[in-house]
């Protein structure tokens, strides 16, 4: 029998990156092997970003800025300025309610290792980082922290890198994904009730990318989203997930939408859509509740 | 042996009611790791069997829980290790196959199997160990509409453990094999 040769082929991989767990599935008429060498340039590229802008890692490029941009202006990467261009865009649009420059609290709760300078909570915020064409400096001492943002960048990227070479692509990295053919795709979204039981929602991609944040794997008293000027933790049973054109977008968008529901607004002025899922499970549209009040 | 249940997923509407247990997701086979991992480099299997004094040893060194004295390796012609592995987490329980060099270092990893567990059941690394060598054929199957799933970000700090307790695995006992 001959075989036919439109027939699409699928792998689906996984790796530990990001600190979480990263899933490619690619489709495509090529064989397994080609699959595996086009998941395997996926993994790279993630982990290029990852080697870029790891808080946890003190040789990553952001531990160098976090060390020195304070003392002289420092020249940053392309993939640097892109992501802090992008992070401080939505910091100004959003009056600082997004803000990158939190990371002092996060090592004080515990959630971010503490090898870099003391900062104090309050010394600094997203205004005292300055980019100039393409050298940062800061201010006043500060610590930035990408964990909300570069996860998408890298998810982007990595995407945008090969999907030109197969069918279909979709790259998850621990929740924040993104497909190449996305319409009339569904996702599941994991929601968690208020005993910690957890449940997979079905819901239609509204976008290319998706990213989801909620507090059900973190510890007790343990919250990694910060509101910027009171420093407490958002303990929300809620999971808020956004739809957007990059994931990069989607990924910071959910702090957003989980800090503040009247930032909606900005929502629709990016194109994305965002959601929540409560512990009953129940889908609300955020656009729409801020304009029901 | 214990006999489990699975239970049915239903859907109504565009929402899953929260009753399945164990989602599980497959992705390579360990044909596939070792392709990916060693390429064409041949291999012979070792048996492992741990004593008590190299698990407690290990233990010790690692910080982490030896669950299995029982180790699946393979030594490559040029001394390195592929190693088929579990690591079993709060939320997750996960088949990884680690490659090793001959010097003990970190050549690669991949995760074979991904579960966790959803629903009314206890999220207990006892729970979990039940499924320990079931085939994937016995886990509940989510809609086939469900490609991805989005969610809160789950770290992966139990594969970063069960790692270093495989590198000190080799320093105590594979090295000397």
């Amino acid at each position: 029998m001959l075989a036919t040769q439109s027939a699409t082929n699928h792998i689906k991989r996984c790796k530990p990156l990001l600190g979480t767990y990263v899933e490619v599935s690619v489709s495509s008429e090529s064989d397994d092997n080609a699959l595996l060498d086009i998941t395997g340039y996926v993994f790279s590229e993630i982990q290029r970003i990852e080697n870029l802008m790891s808080f946890h890692n003190p040789d990553s490029e952001l531990s160098y800025v976090n060390r020195e941009a304070y003392r002289h202006s420092c020249p940053i990467s392309k993939d640097m300025e892109e992501v802090l261009t992008a992070a401080l865009t939505l910091s100004k649009i959003t009056n600082g309610i997004y803000d990158i420059s939190i990371a002092p609290t996060l090592v004080r709760n515990g959630l971010l290792p503490d090898y870099l300078p003391n900062v104090d909570d309050e010394q600094a915020n997203w205004q005292d980082v300055s980019i100039v064409n393409g050298n940062i400096s800061f201010k006043r001492k500060a610590l930035l922290d990408l964990g909300g943002i570069a996860k998408g960048y890298a998810v982007d990227r990595a995407l945008c890198m090969v999907e030109n070479l197969v069918e279909n692509i979709t790259v998850n990295a621990g929740g924040d994904l993104r497909m190449k053919e996305w319409s009339g795709q569904s996702v599941g979204i994991k929601a968690s009730n208020a005993k910690g039981l957890k449940s997979i929602i079905r819901t239609p991609m509204h976008q290319a990318a998706l990213a989801t944040s909620g507090n059900y794997y973190m510890d007790r008293n343990k919250n990694s989203i910060i509101h910027s000027s009171t420093k407490k933790a958002v303990k929300d049973k809620r999971s808020v997930s956004v739809f957007a054109s990059s994931c990069m977008l989607a990924d910071a968008l959910t702090k957003v939408a989980f800090l503040d529901i009247n930032l909606m607004p900005i929502f629709n002025s990016y194109g994305a859509k965002a959601i929540s899922v409560d512990e009953n499970g129940k889908i609300q549209d955020l656009c729409e509740a801020l304009e029901n009040g | 042996m214990k006999k489990f249940f699975l239970k049915v997923v239903a859907f109504v509407g565009l929402a899953l009611l929260p009753v399945a247990d164990l989602y599980a997701e497959v992705y390579l086979s360990t044909e596939q790791a070792r392709e990916v991992l060693w390429q064409s480099t041949s291999m012979n299997p070792v048996t492992v069997v741990l004593t008590d004094e190299q698990m407690d040893s290990i233990e010790d060194a690692s910080d982490t829980r030896v669950y299995n004295d029982e180790l699946k390796a393979w030594k490559t012609e040029t001394g390195g290790w592929f190693i088929i592995d579990q690591v079993v987490g709060k939320h997750e329980y996960i088949d990884i196959a680690v490659a090793l060099t001959k010097d003990g270092k970190v050549k690669g990893i991949e995760i074979l199997q991904y579960r966790e567990a959803y629903g009314s059941q206890v999220r207990h690394p006892k729970w979990l160990a039940q499924f320990l060598g079931k085939d994937h054929t016995e886990y509940l199957e989510l809609d086939e509409q469900i490609k991805s799933i989005s969610g809160a970000t789950l770290s992966s700090r139990h594969i970063t453990e069960g790692i270093n307790r495989l590198t000190h695995t080799w320093d105590q006992v594979l090295k000397h094999l």
